[in-house]
C-alpha cells in the first residue's frame, strides 16, 4: 500500500480546497482512506487507485453536503447561498481574514466546487470525471460552465483586479476562523 | 471548420484536445475573440486555483494520516513485529526454493510487506509492557496467521499448495510436518469452501494454513500450529489491521481463523470450528 501513501499530498490538496479548510480536508482523507483500506481487497475493476480514493471522497463529501443542509434546515436559517453550498455562517466578521480566491470557492455550491476541481486541480479527464460523479460527460460539461462562470463572477464581486494575481497568494496562509462545518 | 463545441472551449482551456482538434480550434479562437476571453479567463482561472492549492502538497503530511494507510495494528511489541517478519521472510524464502513454478513476485511482495509493518509499528512506537504472557502469545498467534493471510490470500496464482482436491494428502503431509495429526474444519454451512493448504515455518517449528473461498470471493485462512504451553480456551477475538482473527487452543495446536469479515459471523465460525475440530 506504499502507493497510498505517495497519494497522501494529492489527496490532501483536494480535500483542502475542496471543504475550504485544512483540518476538515484531513478529516475527509482520513475517511477515504478508512474506507478504501478495510476494502483494499475489493477495488473497482479498471478504475486506478486515485480515481477510486477521489470517488470514496465524492460520496463522503457529498454526504456531508447532505448533512450540512439539514442542520441549516433545522436551525430555520436562510440559506443565502445556492443549495450544496457549504454552510451558511454569520458573514462579515469571520471572512475577513479568507483570501478572495478561497473565499469564492467557497460560495460556490459544494457540487459545482467539487467538479472544477476535479477538472482544474486534479486535472481529470471529462468522462473520469463523469464516472466519479455518476454523471453523463454533457452534464459534466454544462455544469463545468455554470462553475467557471459562477467562480468568475464571484472573484468579480470581490473586486479582484485580475484572476493572475491570485497566484501569489498561498493557501498556507492561515485562514480566520472559518471551520466550515463542526 | 467544424464549429466547436461547449466542450472544445473547456477543452481547450485544460489541455484536453487532440492535436488536430486544437489546430482547428485555436483557428476558430482567433476570429472569434468573444469565445478567446472566455477561453483564456478560465485558463488563468484554472492556474490561479493550482497555484493557490499546490503549495499544500509540499505541506508535511501529517503522520495520523500516515499510519492510516499501514495495513498493521500497532498493539504488539516491537521484538514479536520482527520475530514475525523474520519468519515470513524464512517462509518466502523457503517456499520460493520449494515451489516447482518460480514466483518472484511473492518473495518482493513480502519483503515490501514487511517493512512496511516494521516502518509503521516503528513510528508508532506503541508497545504493550503491561500484557500478560498469554496475552502476548494469542497476539503473536494472531499476527503471524495474519500476515500470513495477507501474503498468500491475494495470490492469484497460487493461493494452495496442494489443494483440496487432495485433501488426504494434504493432511497427511501437514501433520507429518507439524508431528501431531492436524486436520481442516468444514466451513461449508457458512459458505466457505476449502481451496487447499500450505505449509508454513512458525515461531515454534512449522504451522499449516488452510484456505478458504466464499462469497464475492473473499477468503478465509485458518493458521494451525503446534503449542502446548496454553491450555485449552478460546474462540478469543482481535484485528489486525482491517483483518478479523479469531484464535482459540486445544491444549495442542493454536489456531486463528483470519479473514476480511466481521466479528460476529468470524466468531460464528470459530465456534463451530473449535466444536468440530475438538471431536476429531
Amino acid at each position: 500500500m506504499n502507493s497510498l501513501a505517495e497519494l497522501l499530498p494529492r489527496l490532501r490538496r483536494f480535500a483542502r480546497a475542496l471543504t475550504c479548510e485544512a483540518a476538515a480536508g484531513d478529516k475527509l482523507v482520513e475517511n477515504a482512506i478508512g474506507h478504501v483500506m478495510s476494502r483494499r481487497n475489493r477495488q473497482p475493476e479498471g478504475v486506478s487507485l486515485d480515481n477510486w480514493l477521489l470517488s470514496v471522497m465524492h460520496k463522503l463529501f457529498i454526504g456531508r453536503l447532505g448533512r450540512e443542509r439539514r442542520r441549516t434546515l433545522r436551525r430555520k436559517k436562510k440559506p443565502e447561498t445556492q443549495p450544496g453550498a457549504a454552510p451558511v455562517r454569520d458573514t462579515e466578521g469571520d471572512m475577513l481574514g479568507m483570501r478572495d480566491l478561497d473565499l469564492a470557492l467557497f460560495r460556490l455550491p459544494g457540487d459545482l466546487r467539487e467538479l472544477l476541481l476535479l477538472v482544474t486541480i486534479e486535472e481529470l479527464s471529462y468522462e473520469d470525471t463523469a464516472k466519479i460523479l455518476g454523471m453523463p460527460t454533457d452534464a459534466v460539461i454544462a455544469n463545468l460552465s455554470r462553475a467557471r462562470e459562477r467562480l468568475r463572477i464571484l472573484l468579480d464581486e470581490d473586486n479582484q483586479p485580475a484572476p493572475g494575481t491570485v497566484a501569489a497568494l498561498s493557501a498556507r496562509a492561515p485562514l480566520a476562523a472559518l471551520a466550515v462545518g463542526k | 471548420v467544424i464549429e466547436p463545441t461547449e466542450q472544445d472551449f473547456h477543452a481547450a482551456a485544460d489541455d484536453q484536445l487532440s492535436p488536430a482538434r486544437l489546430v482547428e480550434i485555436q483557428q476558430w479562437l482567433a476570429s472569434h475573440p468573444g469565445d478567446a476571453l472566455r477561453v483564456s479567463a478560465w485558463r488563468s482561472q484554472k492556474e490561479a486555483l493550482r497555484a493557490y492549492f499546490d503549495p499544500v502538497l509540499d505541506d508535511p503530511v501529517p503522520p495520523h494520516l500516515l499510519r492510516a494507510t499501514e495495513v498493521t495494528s500497532t498493539k504488539v511489541p516491537m521484538k514479536q513485529i520482527l520475530a514475525a517478519s523474520a519468519c515470513v521472510l524464512v517462509g518466502g524464502a523457503i517456499g520460493y526454493g520449494v515451489a516447482v513454478a518460480s514466483r518472484p513476485a511473492v518473495t518482493s511482495t513480502i519483503v515490501a510487506a514487511t517493512s512496511t509493518r516494521t516502518a509503521g509499528a516503528a513510528g508508532a512506537g506503541v508497545s504493550a509492557p503491561g500484557a500478560s504472557a498469554r496475552g502476548t502469545i494469542a497476539a503473536s498467534l494472531a499476527r503471524q496467521a495474519a500476515i500470513a493471510h495477507e501474503l498468500y490470500s491475494q495470490d492469484v496464482r497460487h493461493p494452495v499448495e496442494i489443494s483440496a482436491s487432495d485433501s488426504s494428502l494434504l493432511l497427511q503431509w501437514l501433520s507429518d510436518r507439524l508431528g501431531q495429526r492436524v486436520v481442516f474444519a468444514q466451513l461449508g454451512a457458512f459458505g466457505y469452501n476449502l481451496l487447499g493448504g500450505r505449509l508454513l515455518p512458525g515461531s515454534d517449528g512449522a504451522a499449516a494454513q488452510f484456505m478458504y473461498q466464499g462469497p464475492n470471493g473473499i477468503r478465509l485462512t485458518l493458521y494451525v500450529r503446534n503449542d502446548s504451553a496454553t491450555p485449552a480456551s478460546g474462540p478469543g477475538y482481535t484485528t489486525e489491521g482491517s483483518l478479523g482473527v479469531a484464535y482459540w487452543n486445544n491444549g495442542a495446536l493454536a489456531y486463528a481463523l483470519t479473514g476480511p469479515v466481521l466479528r460476529e459471523p468470524l466468531m460464528a465460525m470459530a465456534v463451530s470450528a473449535q466444536a468440530e475440530l475438538a471431536g476429531k
